[in-house]
């Protein structure tokens, strides 16, 4: 599913942010990328769904390689890829399920199968009771939740987490992993970056520990 | 077909959304396009009072009392000849004369006691406009007044000298603060949509991620842009034609009647399609200006 081949990212001034990083995550494994703040976490999650080039290197998605791209070929990279923030990235201006119809307008999916598909992913995170809620009125879990539904709308392969429970206490964390969970059973591949080490104890996935940009650590 | 139906209530979903800032936008060029529109009433009408002028602009050429048949027929085809001449008009002695006692009216007696008819007989040219350049009017004017039986020959020399300079300026003035104030709104304009599109930074951000195509994320805001564009000029036009009657009734005139030989028109309809179709370019431009710097930071 993903291969990475010595992939470098250096930014601007010798800032190296990644360090000859080799990786292999196979279709439908669950795996934390785990490390502290500005270890390179977020920055490997970018250069898979292309929103950053690696400076050497090759990236394999989904039997493409990432790095030498075209920039036309991105969106349908992207299709494949749901993403979710630890800010949700959720529109306040309008409701949930205006929030979801977003992604299919944009990809320019009839609309009475977007619809259908909105009200599949809304029960599926079970939010469906709240579909015409603005998100300021859900609580910051719920509110994960619509962007994981979000990310859920294209089918994707891939879905990718950075920190998605940061901003959650524990319940709210622990429900929103119990989702990734599900979803992953149903053969969705999931990488979730967090630096919460306690998280990731005793939940017996693989854990990719992560710092000064290398790998230190690949756990089983 | 799904998509661009889409992409129009996208554009139009935006605009309602976009609040105050999509009024400022449509505020902005319509103000732009009201000084633009000012400008174009105005030199719309001096060009149509200049070519009026023109029109009415003639040479006359002042015959000698004892001019012969023969040599008034030899003047009229050497006239003729002359390229710069669109027609001409033969007014006798004794026309001139009561021609000259109508615009004395009630104070005729002033001829009295003249006897003989002191009035000369005198041919009136009309010039085609291309001609009535200072150059050309001293050429034809100074190769006339040497045939036999001509008088004298006279025209509005310093009026035709100042004419030609205030046409000369006016063309110019015009070039360059039609062009300046196409530049400033088109300026203002991408600012002012660049804002609204900052404002939805969020949501071009989650349309890139969930992979949408450029065109996708362009074509909603280019649209969006086109058609603020389109109002903004179209508020401009109502606005410009309501000032217009306004400024009308209150100078007690219809139009037409403005300096009293039938100017004072507003825009012309080429000229109003011109600026819905300006419009929607600076909007569009605008918004295409704006996205692009956006997609690419």
């Amino acid at each position: 599913m993903i291969q990475f081949f010595h992939v470098y990212k250096t930014f601007a001034k010798d800032v190296e942010a990644l360090v000859d990083i080799n990786l292999q995550v196979e279709k439908g494994e669950f795996v934390f990328l785990v490390g502290p703040s500005g270890a390179g976490k977020t920055t490997l999650l970018r250069l898979l769904f292309g929103d950053e080039l690696p400076t050497s290197g090759q990236i394999l998605v989904n039997g493409r390689n990432v790095a030498k791209l075209p920039g036309r070929a991105l969106p349908s990279l992207r299709r494949s890829i749901g993403v979710i923030f630890q800010d949700f990235k959720l529109l306040k201006d309008r409701s949930i399920s205006d929030n979801l119809a977003l992604v299919y307008r944009v990809l320019g999916i009839p609309s009475a199968t977007g619809k259908r598909k909105v009200a599949t992913v809304l029960k599926m995170v079970g939010l469906s009771h709240k579909a015409q809620m603005m998100p300021y009125k859900l609580s910051g879990g719920e509110q994960q939740r619509v962007a994981i539904a979000r990310a859920l709308m294209s089918d994707p392969l891939l879905l990718l987490a950075d920190e998605p429970t940061g901003d959650l206490d524990s319940d709210l964390a622990a429900d929103v992993m119990r989702l990734l969970g599900e979803i992953n059973t149903k053969g969705t591949t999931i990488i979730v970056a967090t630096h919460d080490m306690d998280q990731m104890r005793d939940c017996g996935r693989r854990t990719i520990l992560i710092k000064g940009g290398r790998i230190v650590e690949d756990r089983p | 077909m799904e998509r661009l139906r889409y992409i129009f209530e996208d554009a139009l979903t935006n605009i309602r959304r976009s609040g105050w800032g999509g009024l400022a936008s449509i505020g902005t060029i319509a103000v732009s396009f009201i000084i633009v529109g000012i400008f174009l009433i105005i030199t719309g009408n001096l060009g149509a009072l200049v070519s009026e002028w023109r029109e009415q602009f003639q040479v006359t050429i002042f015959l000698e009392d004892g001019i012969t048949a023969e040599q008034l027929t030899l003047l009229k085809k050497r006239i003729q000849s002359e390229r710069a001449v669109k027609g001409m008009t033969y007014t006798s002695k004794a026309e001139a004369l009561q021609q000259f006692k109508r615009e004395l009216q009630g104070k005729e007696s002033l001829l009295e006691g003249l006897g003989e008819n002191p009035i000369p007989a005198s041919l009136q040219l009309r010039i085609h406009e291309g001609y009535q350049t200072p150059e050309s009017l001293k050429q034809l004017t100074g190769s006339l007044s040497r045939v036999e039986g001509v008088e004298d020959v006279m025209y509005g020399q310093e009026w035709v000298d100042r004419l030609s300079a205030v046409i000369r300026l006016l063309r110019l003035l015009g070039l360059s603060v039609g062009l300046a104030l196409g530049m400033a709104s088109l300026l203002i304009v991408s600012n002012t949509i660049r804002l609204t599109v900052y404002s939805r930074s969020e949501e071009i951000e989650i349309m890139r991620l969930v992979g949408a195509s450029r065109i996708h994320i362009r074509a909603p805001f280019l649209l969006e842009g086109m058609i603020q564009g389109i109002m903004g000029a179209g508020l401009a036009l109502l606005l410009l034609f309501a000032a217009y009657r306004a400024t009308l009734w209150q100078l007690q005139v219809t139009p037409g009647q403005i300096f009293g030989i039938g100017v004072g028109s507003f825009l012309a309809p080429h000229w109003a399609t011109l600026m819905l179709l300006a419009g929607a370019g600076v909007g569009a431009f605008g918004s295409l200006i704006s996205v692009g710097r956006f997609l690419r930071a």
